[in-house]
């Protein structure tokens, strides 16, 4: 940067700021907005924890697909037409009345998108990120699940390539209900592991 | 917990959305196609899971490719002799 | 003299609740949509993803803690346009009508190990510890690792070593897996019984239990 350059001592507004590098990205015909539009309402319309919730379903009513998701999740999740950018890699971890588990991404937001689609403000942001592998079982009594001190809590921290899903317990009572009934239960927050269903 | 076969685990190479820049291309005219179509999404999905079903230990986005060459076709948009001519262009639309 | 980025927060107290909010939509602003898709939408600026992390990991600590997720991706992004000569901090602060903070500068460096390898040297079950070496650059291994002993649970795979891809090297590869340390193990007297605490680590970041 210039050494001389003179600073303005006013924070430009973030929406000023924006525009500001949006325009010049524009006028140099690296971003194309019509384009780009297109791609970003799939991300946020196609990808979510519907998706998620029909593995989860899945898994629940199909053994051998279970045990398939959980021997490789990512070509489970693919032959459901899960797959997709930031789902390369994926690994399922399962829910049992012994173990619960928990994911994190402590060093930025790392997040499953194609199953869960778009992280939420509060799993990106400091509060979760430092305690959900400091303190976990009380950080989800405070979020509303109790875990008993018997149960084991793993905490999946995505550090690398890997994204992780949680498996949750299919609730009781739930014998006679459709594949479809059974996905409009699961929740995205029981599939990052801060609640149970 | 297994070692992912190095055929069938695209790998992420550091882009952001997507492992090689025809990645990004697949999904974007399948979205502009789905689009323009006013087709569900679902219905590229469903494609896209048969294609998979069919040739389980082809690579993710290859099936991709073939899904959404199935439904340029069933919508007659293109003939195969069409996209074998086709040339691939250097620069991915994002 | 701060090694360790203000991101790396796991173990950090102070942060109070979590803003639970269980009905969001992915942006709650329509800047922040725009930042978004300005970012993948960029090419030179989505090529290199730990490159971009890293350019957010290098904001001041103060502005990284006090702005909105998504303010972070505008000025990583920005400082690497800046940075690649696609504009200019003049340019941005004119257009913008103020000042446009953005990171400050790169002081990592590439390491001296760059060969790429595939085969795990690791098994399941195997005792490691997490070499200490807090650079000044990008990595995936968080400090409240490092220096811990853990033990192999998951043998993943092989992906490219974002210490390495972060600042221009390129694409090197390393077999990583998932290590499972317990809590007792990270936080010492203040760990919970029945925790345990998973971090996928690249084997360059491994050494044997006892230290070879």
């Amino acid at each position: 940067m210039a050494a001389d350059h003179h600073h303005p001592a006013d924070l430009a507004p973030i929406e000023a700021r924006v525009a500001a590098i949006e325009s010049v990205l524009v006028e140099k015909g690296i971003l194309d907005t019509d384009a780009v539009d297109a791609i970003v309402t799939h991300l946020e319309e196609n990808l979510g924890p519907m998706n998620g919730a029909q593995v989860v379903a899945r898994a629940w009513t199909d053994p051998a697909f279970k045990e398939h998701l959980l021997d490789d999740a990512t070509a489970a999740i693919d032959s459901l037409g899960f797959g997709g950018p930031q789902g390369e890699h994926m690994v399922v971890v399962e829910n049992t009345p012994e173990v619960h588990n928990i994911v994190v991404c402590t060093l930025c937001s790392c997040y499953p998108w194609p199953t869960l689609g778009l992280p939420p403000k509060w799993y990106k942001e400091p509060a979760y990120r430092a305690r959900a592998v400091r303190e976990p079982r009380k950080l989800l009594a405070e979020m509303g699940t109790l875990v008993s001190d018997d149960v084991e809590i793993r905490v999946w921290d995505s550090s690398s390539e890997a994204r992780y899903l949680v498996l949750p317990m299919r609730p009781d009572g739930t014998d006679e209900m459709s594949i479809g009934e059974l996905a409009a239960m699961v929740t995205r927050d029981s599939m990052i592991g801060v609640q149970r269903l | 917990m297994t070692l992912p076969d190095d055929d069938s685990l695209p790998r992420d190479n550091g882009n952001l959305v997507f492992d090689a820049p025809w990645h990004a291309r697949a999904l974007g005219i399948a979205v502009a196609l789905v689009d323009k179509l006013g087709l569900p999404w679902d219905a590229f999905r469903q494609r896209l899971m048969d294609e998979i079903a069919a040739d389980p230990q082809r690579p993710y986005y290859d099936s991709w490719g073939k899904a959404l060459e199935s439904m340029v076709l069933d919508l007659d948009l293109a003939t195969p002799a069409a996209l074998d001519a086709a040339t691939p262009t250097e620069r991915a639309p994002l | 003299m701060v090694v360790d980025g203000v991101h790396d927060l796991g173990g950090i107290a102070g942060f109070g609740a979590v803003d639970h909010d269980t009905d969001e939509s992915a942006f709650a602003e329509h800047w922040e949509r725009r930042v978004f898709r300005l970012q993948i939408g960029s090419a030179p600026l989505r090529a290199n993803l730990p490159a971009f992390r890293h350019s957010i990991e290098r904001m001041d600590p103060a502005h990284y803690l006090s702005s909105p997720y998504f303010e972070h991706w505008l000025t990583g992004a920005a400082t690497r346009a800046v940075e690649t000569g696609v504009t200019t901090l003049e340019e941005l602060e004119h257009r913008a009508g103020g000042r446009f903070p953005l990171s400050q500068p790169d002081r990592g460096s590439l390491p001296d190990d760059l060969t790429s390898r595939s085969e795990p040297r690791y098994s399941m079950g195997d005792d490691v510890r997490v070499r200490e070496w807090h650079p000044h650059g990008h990595t995936r291994a968080p400090r409240y690792v490092q220096g811990r002993r853990g033990t192999i649970v998951r043998v993943h795979g092989v992906a490219d070593v974002d210490d390495i891809r972060a600042h221009g090297g390129g694409s090197v590869t390393d077999p990583f897996y998932a290590v499972r340390f317990t809590s007792r193990e990270l936080w010492g007297e203040a760990g919970g019984p029945g925790e345990v605490v998973h971090v996928d680590l690249f084997e360059r970041y491994l050494e044997d239990a006892d230290g070879r």
